[in-house]
């Protein structure tokens, strides 16, 4: 048994060599197949990228062409845009400021109007009412005159009158025996009132209507 | 001063101008000096012992004016027919005399007959006293 075991070994160690050696050219093989294989699809890979890439490049041409003709367009009617815009607001704000001018001057114009119809008015009222004072005032010194004329008319008429009424009553009395002048009149008067007191005159009508 | 019939119905017709306008007058003072004369005025305060109009409320006023309007009214009337024209003068004298030395209230109420009297007649409370009747 010892001496078959080493043979054995020996003889496993042919096989494996064998095997590797037969797996070793294999696999040369393949790997030469294989990058045949590679090279061939490759290159074909390569010259199919390399038409898309120049139709890419093309088509980017295009498209740059078409962008920048997009592009400048896009800028000269934003440029017209900008300029009409500008145009616009330049008249609207001319307009505004305009009617912002012509409505400040037609206000500045009414204030003046106003303000000198009201002047005027202010000037109408002072006047009429210093015309009432100054009439006022004249009228009331008139009347006060009137009256002070009326006043001394008046008592100097009621002295003439006194004066004239005692003469005619002096000239009365000389005349006719039986005339009583006004102031015997009063006393008369006083009299019998004094002597309808002393007959309880006013003290009975008194008494009675207290006791009433 | 207040002596006559006349100048008491002047005064009571100017109390009820005065009462109607009261509540609508905010001067008080400015309304009885417009209504009322010197007289009537200092009658009104002496009847109701008044001596500033503007320390009394409206109604403290509306009752002196009924107050004044009642005494009036409740006033005797003598009434005297005379053949003058009396002067102020003398119905101040008669007023005083008959109120001061008789004690007696009243108004003087003058009639002034000069075609049929000359001396006086004198009326009180219905009853008539005549004397001194002189004939021209």
């Amino acid at each position: 048994m010892t001496q078959t075991l080493p043979v054995l070994l020996i003889f496993l160690n042919i096989v494996i060599s064998v095997f590797l050696v037969v797996l070793f050219i294999n696999l040369k093989r393949y790997e030469k197949h294989v990058s045949s294989f590679y090279n061939k699809e490759g290159k074909k890979t390569i010259e199919e990228a390399k038409k898309q890439a120049e139709k890419i490049v093309q088509n980017t041409q295009i498209f740059t062409d078409d962008l920048k003709s997009e592009i400048q367009q896009t800028i000269k009617q934003s440029v017209q845009q900008i300029k009409t815009s500008v145009d616009d607001f330049y008249k609207t704000v001319t307009d505004e400021q305009n009617n912002k001018l012509k409505e400040a001057l037609v206000e500045i114009s009414d204030y003046y109007k106003q303000s000198s119809i009201a002047l005027q008015d202010e000037i109408k009222k002072t006047t009429i009412a210093k015309q009432k004072e100054t009439e006022d005032i004249i009228n009331t010194k008139m009347q006060q005159t009137i009256a002070e004329i009326e006043s001394y008319k008046k008592d100097k008429l009621s002295n003439f009158d006194k004066q004239v009424q005692k003469f005619m009553e002096k000239e009365l009395k000389s005349a006719l025996p039986g005339y009583v002048d006004i102031e015997d009149q009063e006393k008369m008067v006083l009299e019998i009132v004094e002597k309808a007191q002393k007959q309880g005159f006013f003290t009975v009508w008194s008494q009675q209507n207290n006791k009433q | 001063m207040i002596t006559t019939k006349q100048q008491a119905v002047n005064l009571s017709e100017s109390l009820q101008k005065i009462q109607d306008k009261i509540y609508k007058n905010k001067r008080v003072t400015a309304l009885f000096e417009s209504e009322l004369d010197e007289d009537s005025y200092n009658f009104f305060k002496e009847i109701n012992n008044i001596k500033n109009i503007e320390d009394l409320t409206k109604k403290d006023i509306t009752q002196a004016i009924q107050k004044t309007l009642e005494q009036i009214k409740n006033t005797p009337v003598i009434t005297l027919e005379v053949s003058f024209e009396p002067s102020v003068e003398f119905t101040n004298v008669l007023f005083e005399k008959i109120k001061v030395d008789y004690k007696i209230n009243h108004f003087l109420d003058f009639i002034v007959n000069k075609d049929e009297f000359s001396g006086a007649k004198i009326e009180y409370k219905g009853k008539i006293f005549e004397d001194q009747l002189v004939k021209f």
